[in-house]
């Protein structure tokens, strides 16, 4: 089994195709960045139509076992994700009526501030904010898996200590291995792992050290080192990758409507565009390499299998509907 | 065309909620207001909010032989000059921005020139007065939304903003902003909405050394006596921060929202962001005001109260509106590039 805490872009028959070929169970797709309710309904549709259209190679999980179900049917199992919380326009209601229409992953914030809390961008992050703390404990309750990776520090730690389930950074590195504002220091992963969260060890080049792109042993040495912070039972995988992604769809996520000025996300001036994948993973299949990788790094077998897909698996089951 | 009272001054209401009605707004119109900072929202999202622009439109163009809407001091001082009330368009969220940078100037076109940055809890511009962190303005959105509203001519209210938040928007803004309803919290002590819903000294300071006006109400919810508050004590208030921040900067804002459907208050409150009830504040006010100003009606009261209280009638003229409507010419103008 293999788990992929976050990707992004279009999906489409090829890619649950690449992604069948590549040994993924499962993975969490982003259905929104800055999108409302209305907008967020609409993703939800195609996904259904793209279920339909789809189902001898993939199908929307809900639960724990529907991830198990999809491996045992050699199915890939699409858990539906979002990067803010946009999607609730501020309405606490909405929290349970996504969650019954199966969203099952939602980020508190994106880049920016919002109603919820702090990101990992702005200046000044004083934590979870009143509708944030309300939320969280309602996607507790509703079985939504609470996802703190482009959270700020100070959100992202009250929202560990708030939540009575485990929660996520489904996409990020350790800080003290790549300093970037997206990656999360050792308080935070120690915090996360106490609380019985997980971290999704990320390939995108902009947040991942360059050794790490460089080699898939090197990339298995950074997820053995997140290992050494976090603990083996709360390191996974979240690659971040995209799927056929435009410079559009870059600019969208990065400038959304809330500028007319260059926003440059995890890149940088000196790095604006998109970035290249890692030198070892040109193509998404080829994550496959990492279950030896990782044995290749000192993990043993077991070791390795949760850090594939059951650290993942195992909070599914604690925080999803049963 | 009828006024039920000739100003003889131009007396602005700094914030008023009336269901968008001709009864309600007759209320104010009787009480011989040239202009109110008529709130269309509070926690509308863009749609909702279009629609609610889109009625007061209506409702103006159905009454114009009362009412019209105004953007500017001269449109405000014609309106009045003609026996009617001016209505400037006003909302007391950014929601119906959200986050989208373009909105501004899609609602200030609209005719809406007055926006409260946040309305008791965080968004994406700041932190609202209920909240227990404020990590103040935005340094992405925020600090943007400011720069739009200046450029655009919006004036930033900052009545229900986190103390934080509040004072780096007065910094923040290249014009005078306005506290349009709020009493101060060092002169009232605690309040029916929260101490923090109360305004800090620091803040009314800083607010008028930026040349901005507090609107001061007598909404009885933000008076230590509440319901028996009486006009002399409003009136104190009234010297108590013209003593704290000197005579241009002293308004009048009522807080008075007559006409709204059962429950609309709890709304307002409790929004949809919570399940729970809110403690620190008291359930269902409605309109339980003063004997002497149990609504928009009696508004004059608290100019005779004001000149009753020594005030003179030049100072009087300007906190029942000359200050406001001052700040108004400041803020509602847009920058020549704009």
């Amino acid at each position: 089994m293999m788990i992929d805490g976050l990707q992004c872009g279009y999906f489409t028959r090829d890619v649950f195709a690449t992604l069948k070929e590549g040994g993924f169970t499962c993975v969490t797709s982003t259905l929104g960045f800055w999108e409302g309710s209305q907008a967020s309904l609409d993703a939800i549709g195609r996904w259904r139509r793209l279920a339909r259209a789809n189902q001898d190679l993939m199908l929307i999980a809900r639960t724990a076992n529907d991830v198990m179900h999809a491996g045992e049917s050699g199915r890939v199992a699409i858990l539906l994700g979002f990067q803010n919380s946009t999607l609730l326009d501020g309405r606490i209601d909405y929290v349970e009526l996504f969650a019954e229409l199966g969203v099952r992953v939602v980020q508190l914030t994106y880049n920016n501030q919002n109603e919820a809390g702090g990101s990992c961008y702005e200046e000044q992050d004083n934590g979870l904010a009143r509708f944030g703390r309300e939320i969280v404990r309602e996607m507790n309750r509703s079985g939504i898996l609470v996802d703190l990776s482009h959270v700020g520090d100070k959100t992202t730690l009250d929202a560990i200590e708030w939540s009575q389930k485990p929660v996520a950074i489904s996409h990020a590195n350790a800080a003290s291995l790549f300093p970037h504002k997206r990656n999360k220091s050792d308080r935070v992963l120690k915090a996360l792992a106490e609380r019985g969260g997980v971290i999704g060890c990320a390939t995108y080049r902009n947040i991942t050290p360059e050794s790490a792109c460089a080699s898939v042993r090197d990339w298995c040495e950074m997820v053995a080192r997140t290992v050494d912070i976090a603990g083996v039972d709360h390191v996974a995988i979240g690659t971040d990758e995209g799927h056929g992604n435009t410079q559009a769809d870059l600019d969208w996520m990065r400038a959304g409507h809330w500028t007319r000025g260059a926003d440059y996300g995890a890149g940088s001036a000196a790095r604006p565009g998109k970035v290249a994948k890692p030198d070892w993973l040109p193509r998404t299949s080829e994550l496959a390499k990492v279950r030896h990788g990782l044995l290749e790094v000192g993990f043993n077998e077991a070791e390795r299998d949760q850090i594939l897909a059951g650290n993942w698996l195992r909070v599914y089951r604690e925080v999803f509907p049963a | 065309m009828t006024a039920a009272f000739a100003p003889r001054t131009i007396t602005i209401d700094g914030l008023g909620f009336p269901y968008p009605s001709r009864a309600m707004v007759e209320r104010w119109h009787a009480g011989g207001v040239s202009c109110l900072n008529t709130c269309v929202t509070i926690w509308g999202n863009t749609q909702e909010t279009l629609s609610l622009v889109g009625r007061w439109h209506r409702v103006a163009a159905e009454n114009a032989d009362i009412m019209a809407l105004a953007t500017s001091p001269d449109e405000i001082a014609n309106i009045a000059a003609s026996g009617r009330i001016a209505l400037v368009l006003g909302f007391q969220n950014t929601s119906p921005i959200g986050h989208d940078i373009e909105l501004f100037r899609t609602f200030r076109e609209l005719g809406v020139c007055i926006m409260q940055l946040t309305y008791n809890l965080q968004n994406y511009i700041g932190a609202g007065c209920w909240e227990e962190h404020d990590s103040g303005i935005s340094s992405r959105f925020g600090r943007k939304a400011i720069a739009e509203m200046n450029k655009l001519g919006i004036l930033v209210d900052l009545s229900h903003c986190g103390d934080r938040t509040t004072l780096e928007a007065i910094d923040l803004s290249a014009k005078p902003v306005a506290i349009t309803h709020g009493n101060p919290r060092e002169f009232v002590g605690s309040s029916g909405f929260g101490t923090h819903r109360l305004r800090a000294t620091e803040a009314i300071k800083a607010c008028a050394a930026r040349g901005g006006v507090i609107g001061l109400s007598p909404n009885p919810h933000m008076m230590k006596n509440r319901e028996q508050t009486t006009v002399a004590e409003f009136c104190d208030m009234v010297h108590w921060t013209i003593d704290l921040v000197g005579i241009d900067h002293v308004g009048i804002g009522s807080d008075y929202c007559p006409g709204h459907p059962p429950g609309t208050r709890r709304f307002w409150r409790y929004g949809t962001w919570s399940r729970d009830e809110i403690t620190q504040v008291i359930a269902e006010p409605g309109e339980a005001w003063q004997d002497w100003m149990k609504t928009a009606a009696d508004f004059q009261v608290l100019r005779h109260g004001l000149e009753a209280s020594g005030l003179s009638a030049g100072d009087t003229d300007q906190v029942m509106g000359g200050n406001f409507l001052r700040l108004f010419g400041e803020a509602f103008a847009a920058d020549r590039a704009a």
